[in-house]
């Protein structure tokens, strides 16, 4: 038996399980518009040229049909929805191919080159050196940026709060969409056909509620980059749309010459103002309210804007600890981030190179940004003013997570310990965050946190020397 | 017009059966071909040997399900299709990635030797994809049945493209350890 064997015999499987799967359904099986490109034109072409083409066969062999059958050879009878086996010598694809199947490594032992234990990082000196330095690098590194998040990360804006996603915005302006323009260019020359495609809004200014340089009445030109994950309230636009627009200054140098400014992503950079009610990422904007006005709305954003009374207190610390639990044991990831301490905890699996590895990040020291404090103590105060009985969700089965967080602020300590099903999804759905609760959504603030960090470590960080 | 008037019309011998399918199902078998394959002259012939499949089998076949009996030919062709393809050295379809997922089944001394069990090879496959969870047959099948690529996978069932990643792994490593337990090999 070969691969191509089981692929044969999962095609004779019970066709109501095929249909379940079919991809013109959701993952719950419902029917659903397809997001996948319809093929292109020209294979429509190609399958009429081709009907007519089979069609000329057809009639040939109706033809023929039409002659007097000759005495069946006594064959047996054709097993119901199965088509005809075809007879295929065992094929070796290493052989046929050359191609090389991998040996993969053994993720019971989690034992691989890729492996970061302690046990096998820093069995020398220098490289526990080595290490130290790497890791106070990030840290200064993050410092000076006073983002408390990596280059990496913040090419998604999903990372930030409403707060940083406004106060890291070069302008904010209230609007009117005069234009729509399309512009595309190509990837990369290796990526023949494959194109980064943005949209250019000409905004007329109404009012400017952030930045300099810009003023009311004049018109400017917002590049949004148009990619399918991330475009959902880029689709809504239209010319004579009134909205709040997000600006960045432009980072992509081929839009030079073509527009004035450029947008995060196609999700987070505006509220639109459609048929008397506010249209927006509610992830993001978590203050507005869609019934608001675009004036009331504006109104709001200023004053989060404004000089901020809230101040992280000086002995404000988080740590937190979560599991997440997979249906295999061997899957789970584990971490623990303690501010006070500075250091960071990470292990968890990752699938790389057709295997399945474990990867341990070891304590890292690692100092804390501002901003990163910040944005864990706007969620310590949400979560401490939600009343008691909101603090625990149900959980159910092993696929869950787990949280303890522990806060302390102004002499006080607090704990909050959660469980939650499928948490591990959340950042990857945008229109469920509709429906999430405030401590849903509070966890997952500070676990993104997690995953800038553990982006920045896997950058470099490590260990401090012993 | 339904699958049932469909097969009507291949039984009356009415070339405009083929037609029929050709309008309803013509873009899916086209889809899976061109990305089992990833050849656009390949996938036609593909699906041309698909609606010849076809108008041969029906009748005196009359498929309970008429999507699934044309996608199982359409899998099943292009699985003879990769044979030839693999020697001229054209593709750059799912089709040899999946199979080389699925050699992660097969059960040590598998190789060269026949399937005994006490069910048959594909009952014991079903009786696996009946045991998952919905979403874990979902992805499974998604992959392994539709051919699509992992990202498309992983993007059609809401999840992340390394999580989905994992979970095929996961589902791979359980259905070879089903196969050890269930089947007896013969020379």
């Amino acid at each position: 038996m070969n691969s191509q064997d089981i692929w044969k015999e999962l095609g004779k499987i019970d066709g109501a399980l095929a249909a379940e799967a079919d991809p013109d359904r959701d993952a719950d099986g419902q029917k659903s518009r397809s997001d996948r490109k319809s093929p292109r034109k020209w294979l429509k072409w190609a399958g009429s040229a081709a009907v007519a083409v089979m069609v000329l066969m057809v009639g040939l062999k109706v033809a023929n049909d039409r002659l007097p059958r000759l005495t069946d050879s006594g064959e047996k009878p054709l097993a119901a929805d199965l088509p005809e086996e075809t007879e295929r010598p065992g094929v070796s694809t290493e052989a046929e191919t050359g191609v090389t199947i991998p040996a993969y490594p053994d993720p019971q032992t989690g034992k691989s080159d890729l492996n970061l234990s302690s046990e096998s990082a820093y069995d020398k000196e220098k490289e526990a050196q080595e290490a130290l330095r790497r890791a106070q690098e990030i840290a200064a590194r993050i410092k000076a940026e006073n983002q408390g998040l990596t280059q990496h990360s913040e090419a998604k804006l999903v990372w930030f709060s409403e707060e940083e996603l406004l106060t890291r915005s070069k302008w904010i302006v209230r609007g009117k969409v005069e234009a729509i323009e399309q512009v595309s260019f190509p990837l990369t020359a290796s990526l023949e056909g494959f194109t980064q495609d943005y949209k250019l809004l000409t905004i007329r200014i109404g009012e400017v509620l952030r930045g300099t340089g810009v003023q009311a009445g004049e018109t400017v030109c917002l590049a949004v980059w148009n990619f399918d994950n991330y475009n959902g309230m880029l689709r809504e636009a239209g010319i004579g749309l009134e909205g709040i627009f997000l600006m960045d200054a432009l980072s992509d140098t081929r839009l030079n010459g073509r527009a004035d400014c450029q947008a995060g992503d196609g999700l987070r950079f505006v509220i639109w103002q459609k048929a008397g009610r506010l249209v927006y990422e509610r992830a993001a904007f978590t203050g507005v309210k869609a019934e608001w006005s675009l004036e009331e709305a504006a109104a709001y954003l200023r004053s989060v804007l404004q000089p901020d009374a809230r101040t992280v207190p000086k002995d404000f610390s988080v740590f937190y600890e979560i599991r997440r639990l997979a249906e295999v044991p061997d899957y789970d990831v584990h971490i623990m981030y303690d501010s006070a301490a500075g250091t960071y905890f990470r292990e968890y699996y990752e699938f790389v190179e057709g295997g399945v590895v474990r990867r341990l990040t070891d304590d890292v020291v690692f100092t804390p940004s501002e901003a990163v404090l910040r944005k864990s103590y706007l969620s310590f105060l949400k979560l401490r003013d939600l009343p008691e009985t909101a603090s625990e969700v149900a959980g159910q089965g092993r696929e869950m997570v787990e949280i303890l967080l522990r806060f302390t602020a102004d002499g006080k300590k607090y704990e909050y310990r959660y469980a939650s099903p499928r948490l591990e999804n959340m950042s990857y759905q945008t229109e469920p965050f509709a429906s999430f609760n405030a401590i849903q959504f509070e966890i997952w603030q500070l676990t993104t946190m997690d995953h800038a960090l553990g982006t920045a470590l896997e950058h470099g960080g490590r260990r401090s020397a012993p | 017009m339904t699958d049932e008037q469909i097969t009507d019309l291949l039984f009356e011998r009415s070339e405009r059966g083929l037609e029929e399918i050709r309008n309803k199902y013509g873009s899916g078998l086209q889809a899976l071909a061109l990305r089992l394959l990833g050849n656009p002259e390949d996938a036609e012939e593909i699906v041309n040997e698909t609606y010849l499949a076809a108008w041969d089998r029906i009748p005196p076949l009359r498929p309970e399900s008429l999507k699934a009996f044309l996608l199982a030919v359409c899998r099943r062709r292009a699985l003879d299709r990769l044979d030839s393809l693999t020697r001229i050295k054209r593709g750059g379809g799912e089709l040899p990635l999946v199979l080389e997922e699925l050699e992660e089944i097969l059960p040590s001394g598998s190789d060269g030797r026949e399937w005994t069990g006490a069910i048959s090879l594909r009952e014991t496959l079903e009786h696996f994809l009946r045991e998952l969870s919905a979403r874990d047959r979902v992805v499974f099948l998604r992959r392994y049945w539709y051919g699509l690529s992992v990202k498309e996978t992983a993007k059609s069932c809401g999840i992340s493209e390394n999580n989905c990643k994992i979970l095929l792994y996961r589902l791979r490593t359980r259905l070879k350890q089903r196969l050890e337990q269930e089947g007896v090999w013969h020379e």
